[in-house]
C-alpha cells in the first residue's frame, strides 16, 4: 500500500471566528466531500439544539431535509449563539461538525466542512448516516488550547 | 533476578540458504538469546575480530545487572551451526536508561539514554565514552542510526520528546531538526537508500502508527500505513531497519515484523512474519511486543529485542521471496490488550487505560470479579478521540472522567452516566465528552503527558495535575483548565528524572502530592528511584524510597500507607508515614512470575477506600486485587491463561458496596 487510506482533508475555510480549518478526523476510509450547490428549495427538518458543555454557546442544527435519510448525503444548517444574549457566538478559532454512533464506536465515513452563509449561519453538505440507530451530532469549537462540545442526539429509525 | 545469562539454541525453524541459490528472505526463526535484563535496543556491527557482532542494550533488573550493552558473537554463516556467545560488555557505569543503539562501520557504538537525555559515543578502541550531542540538543531520545565515517558520518536520532528527529553531521554535537511539523512520537529511525540512490531517513511514529521518509534536508518524501491489525497496517511501530532493499518494521503491538519495499515501490508491503505469543513466555518465532530490530551487515541475521520477555530472538534466511504463512496462526485480528499503565476508581467503578486499543475501559466491581461495562472513545485525532491514552482519573461518584492522551497531547473531560442503583449492565454509550485542553498549547512548549490526578474535585479550588515527561515536571491546571504553575525538584533534591506516577496523599489534615521519579540504576546497579512529596504550597516536603526503588512507576496512598510499583524489580513496595511526617519503607512483595503476588512489569496501582489494593500486572495481561493488611490475594482479572495460576490462591471477598461519598478524592 503505497499511500495511506487516510485522507487528511483540507476543508473549506469558515467564515466565523478566525475561520480556520477543522482538525482532521479519525482513522478509516474517508472520502472528500465538496460543498455542492444547494437545491433551489429545501425542506427543513426540526431544529435540534444543545448548549455546550461549558455553557459558552448554544448550537442549533437544522437538517435541510426531512426526515434525515439513511445512507444518503444531506445538508444541515448550523448556528452558534450566545446562550445569554442570543447574539451570534464567534469567540472561537475553529468550529467543526461531525456525526457519530457512540454505541458502535464509529462515525460517518467522511469529514464535512462548514461554509459561511449570508444570514450568519454555516452550512455543512455531504453528511451521510450509513446505519439506522442512535447518532449524535458533535459541534466542537477550539479557542486557543481549549476544546468545548455541544452534543445533539438523533435517532435514525426504520 | 535474571542474573544468569543463558543462550537457548532452538532448532532452526526453516532451512538456511546460502546466497546465490535463488531468492531468499529474512524471517526464519533461528535461536533465542534469553536471560537478558530488559533488552530495549539491538544493533549489529564490528567488534574486535567479529564483523557482525550483536550488540544488545539492556535496562537492568535491579540487582547485579546495571544498564549496559552486551556484545554477542553471532554465527551468521548459514553453512555453520547456529551459535552465539557473550564476548563483551560496554557502557556499564555510564548508562542509566538506554533507549536506542547503533554501531558504526568502525565499531563505534552510539547509544541514546533517555534519563540523561543525551547520545553517547563509545569508541571501538575501548576508550572513554563521550557525549555526542550538545546539552539540550535532545529532549527525550529514542532510536538512533549511523552511516558513513569521519566528516561524512551521519547520525540520526529519534526524539519523541520533541516530536522530531535530529540529524548530526560529521561528528558535530549540534543537530539539524527534521519532521517537526509531521512527527508526533517518533521512536525508531534508520537511513535508507532513496530511489535515486541518495541517502534518506525513515522514521516510525508510535502515535500516528505511520512510517515517514524524509530527505536529509528535511523535505518530506512520503508517509504510509496507519493503525490496524491487517497486513501493511501498523500498531505502535517501535523501530525499523533497512536491509535487503526493504524496511523491516518492529510492529510492536501487532506482535510481528513487516517488511516494506523501498525505491520506486516505497511503502508497499513485501511480506510479514511473526505471530503473537499466546502462552506466557512462548517464543521460537512467536513474538511478544518486539521493541527493536536490527539486521547484520551481511543480511544473514535479523535480531528482535523483546524487553517484556527478557530476550532477543534471531532470525535467518529461508528460500523464497517471502515466508509461507502458517494459516493456523495467522493474525486475523488485534490481540487482547494488556491492562495499561494507569488505574483509577470511584469505589464501585474502576477505569483502566488500554493503550493498545486506544480506549479507557470502565469496570464494575460489584460482581464476582471486575466486569468491563464500557470502552470509552476510539482512535483518532478529533476532540473526543484518543490516540494513545496513558492516564485516567475517575471521580468518587464515577460520573466524571479525565483522560490524558499522550498521542494528541490532550486532556479530555468526560461524564459517565453510571447507574450505581441499578444492576450491573454494559453500556457502550456510557461516556460523553465535555471539554478538554491541548496540553502542548497551554504549556507553550512540547509536552509529553503521563499521569494525572485531581485535588479537591468539584470545588472552586479544584486542581488538576498532569505530569510532563518532556520537562520532568508537573503542570497544574485550575478548574477552568488554565495553567497556574508547575511542580519540579528544587536545589536541595535536584531534578525529577523520568517523571512517572502521581497521587494525592494525606499529611494530617492537609493534602500533599506524591510524584514518582523513576530514577533508574547507578553505575553499580544501585537503585536511584524515589518519590517526591510536594506540600500544598508546591514546595518539596521530602523525598523517599532512595535505595529501595529502582524504576518506580505508579504510587497510591490511603491514610498513612503508601504503595509504589517498581517495573525493574517486579515488586510493590510499601511505605508508612511516621509521626512527624517522615515516610519510611516498611516492606513489600512481588518478584517476577505468574503466581499469586508475582508480577511482570507492574504498572498502575490503586488503594481503594475499602482497603483493597489493585495492581495492574501489565506484562501478565491481568490485574490482581489484594488485601494488603494480610498480604492475601483476593481476586484476579484479565487474560484467561494468566488468571489460571491465581485461582488456587484467590479467596474472593464480595465488595462491600456503600453509598458513594461526595467530594472525596478519586485516587
Amino acid at each position: 500500500m503505497r499511500n495511506s487510506l487516510v485522507t487528511m482533508l483540507a476543508l473549506s475555510a469558515l467564515g466565523c471566528g478566525s475561520g480556520e480549518v477543522p482538525a482532521a478526523g479519525d482513522a478509516g476510509v474517508t472520502e472528500r466531500i465538496s460543498a455542492g450547490s444547494a437545491p433551489a428549495e429545501e425542506t427543513r427538518g426540526e431544529t435540534l439544539e444543545a448548549r455546550s458543555s461549558g455553557g459558552a454557546f448554544l448550537a442549533r442544527v437544522t437538517p435541510l431535509v426531512d426526515p434525515i435519510p439513511m445512507n444518503e448525503a444531506f445538508s444541515v444548517s448550523l448556528t452558534l449563539t450566545d446562550p445569554e444574549t442570543g447574539t451570534p457566538f464567534t469567540d472561537y478559532d475553529e468550529v467543526s461538525i461531525d456525526a457519530r454512533m457512540p454505541a458502535h464506536k464509529h462515525g460517518m465515513l467522511r469529514d464535512v466542512g462548514l461554509t459561511p452563509q449570508d444570514d450568519g449561519s454555516m452550512r455543512a453538505d455531504g453528511l451521510l448516516l450509513h446505519m439506522y440507530g442512535h447518532w449524535e451530532f458533535h459541534v466542537d469549537i477550539r479557542k486557543g488550547a481549549r476544546f468545548e462540545r455541544a452534543q445533539i442526539s438523533v435517532r435514525l429509525q426504520y | 533476578m535474571l542474573a544468569t545469562l543463558a543462550l537457548l539454541l532452538a532448532p532452526t525453524a526453516a532451512p538456511q540458504q546460502a546466497a546465490g541459490e535463488g531468492p531468499s528472505h529474512l524471517g526464519a526463526y533461528v535461536s533465542t538469546v534469553s536471560g537478558l535484563a530488559r533488552p530495549v535496543a539491538v544493533a549489529f556491527g564490528p567488534h574486535r575480530d567479529r564483523p557482525h557482532a550483536l550488540f544488545v542494550a539492556t535496562r537492568g533488573a535491579g540487582d547485579t545487572s546495571p544498564p549496559a550493552i552486551q556484545v554477542f558473537g553471532v554465527e551468521t554463516n548459514p553453512e555453520r551451526p547456529v551459535g552465539a556467545s557473550l564476548i563483551g560488555s560496554l557502557g556499564a557505569g555510564w548508562l542509566e536508561r538506554p533507549a536506542g543503539l547503533a554501531v558504526s562501520s568502525e565499531g563505534d557504538v552510539l547509544v541514546t539514554d533517555e534519563l540523561q537525555r543525551t547520545l553517547w559515543r563509545l569508541p571501538a578502541d575501548g576508550g572513554e565514552p563521550t557525549a555526542a550531542a550538545a546539552p539540550g540538543a535532545l529532549t527525550l531520545p529514542a532510536g538512533v542510526d549511523v552511516t558513513g565515517s569521519g566528516e561524512e558520518q551521519l547520525v540520526i536520532v529519534a526524539d519523541p520528546g520533541a516530536g522530531a528527529v535530529r540529524l548530526f553531521r560529521g561528528g558535530s554535537p549540534s543537530p539539524e531538526s527534521i519532521g517537526e511539523e509531521i512527527l508526533v512520537r517518533p521512536r525508531g529511525v534508520c537511513f535508507i537508500d532513496g530511489a535515486d540512490g541518495a541517502v534518506q531517513v525513515a522514521v516510525c511514529d508510535t502515535a500516528t502508527h505511520r512510517i515517514h521518509v524524509f530527505e536529509l534536508d528535511g523535505a518530506h518524501v512520503l508517509g504510509f500505513s496507519q493503525l490496524g491489525p491487517h497486513p501493511s497496517l501498523l500498531s505502535g511501530p517501535a523501530d525499523l531497519e533497512f536491509a535487503d532493499g526493504k524496511l523491516f518494521v518492529a510492529d510492536r503491538e501487532n506482535h510481528r515484523v513487516q517488511a516494506f519495499h523501498s525505491g520506486a515501490a516505497l511503502g508497499e508491503l513485501a511480506y510479514r512474519f511473526g505471530v503473537h505469543a499466546i502462552r506466557p513466555g512462548e517464543g521460537a518465532g512467536a513474538l511478544h511486543y518486539p521493541a527493536a530490530v536490527a539486521v547484520s551487515g551481511d543480511g544473514q541475521r535479523l535480531a528482535l529485542a523483546e524487553p517484556m520477555d527478557d530476550r532477543v530472538q534471531l532470525f535467518g534466511r529461508a528460500p523464497g521471496a517471502e515466508p509461507v504463512e502458517d494459516q493456523s496462526r495467522a493474525a486475523i485480528g488485534p490481540p487482547a490488550a494488556h491492562f495499561g499503565p494507569d488505574i483509577s476508581s470511584s469505589g464501585i467503578y474502576v477505569a483502566t487505560v488500554s493503550p493498545e486499543s486506544h480506549q479507557i475501559q470502565i469496570h464494575d466491581l460489584r460482581g464476582k470479579e471486575p466486569a468491563k461495562i464500557s470502552d470509552v472513545a476510539s482512535f483518532g485525532t478529533r476532540f473526543g478521540m484518543y490516540r494513545t491514552p496513558c492516564a485516567t482519573w475517575l471521580s468518587s461518584g464515577g460520573q466524571a472522567l479525565l483522560t490524558v492522551d499522550e498521542g494528541n497531547s490532550r486532556l479530555t473531560r468526560s461524564t459517565l452516566r453510571v447507574k450505581p442503583q441499578e444492576p450491573l449492565n454494559a453500556d457502550p454509550e456510557l461516556a460523553r465528552h465535555l471539554d478538554g485542553v491541548d496540553l502542548s498549547a497551554v504549556a507553550g512548549r512540547p509536552f509529553w503527558p503521563g499521569a494525572v490526578t485531581v485535588l479537591a474535585p468539584d470545588t472552586a479550588n479544584e486542581l488538576i495535575l498532569v505530569t510532563d515527561r518532556a520537562t520532568d515536571s508537573v503542570l497544574m491546571l485550575d478548574r477552568g483548565l488554565e495553567p497556574i504553575g508547575t511542580l519540579a525538584g528544587d536545589e536541595e533534591t535536584g531534578p525529577i528524572r523520568g517523571v512517572a506516577g502521581i497521587s494525592p496523599a494525606t499529611l494530617g489534615v492537609a493534602t500533599t502530592i506524591l510524584v514518582v521519579d523513576s530514577g533508574g540504576q547507578g553505575s553499580g546497579g544501585e537503585p536511584r528511584g524515589r518519590v517526591f512529596e510536594f506540600g500544598p504550597s508546591g514546595a518539596v516536603l521530602r523525598t523517599f524510597g532512595e535505595g529501595i526503588l529502582v524504576e518506580p512507576d505508579s504510587v497510591t496512598s490511603r491514610e498513612n500507607r503508601i504503595w509504589v510499583t517498581d517495573r525493574a524489580t517486579d515488586r510493590v513496595e510499601r511505605f508508612e508515614r511516621q509521626p512527624g511526617g517522615a515516610i519510611e519503607h516498611v516492606g513489600g512483595f512481588g518478584g517476577r512470575g505468574l503466581g499469586p503476588g508475582e508480577f511482570h512489569d507492574p504498572r498502575g496501582i490503586l488503594a481503594m477506600d475499602d482497603g483493597r489494593l489493585i495492581v495492574l500486572d501489565h506484562g501478565n495481561h491481568r490485574g490482581q486485587i489484594f488485601d494488603p493488611d494480610h498480604l492475601t490475594l483476593i481476586a484476579g482479572f484479565g487474560g484467561r491463561l494468566y488468571i489460571e495460576p491465581l485461582k488456587s490462591a484467590a479467596t474472593w471477598v464480595p465488595l462491600q458496596t456503600k453509598p458513594e461519598p461526595t467530594g472525596a478524592q478519586g485516587r
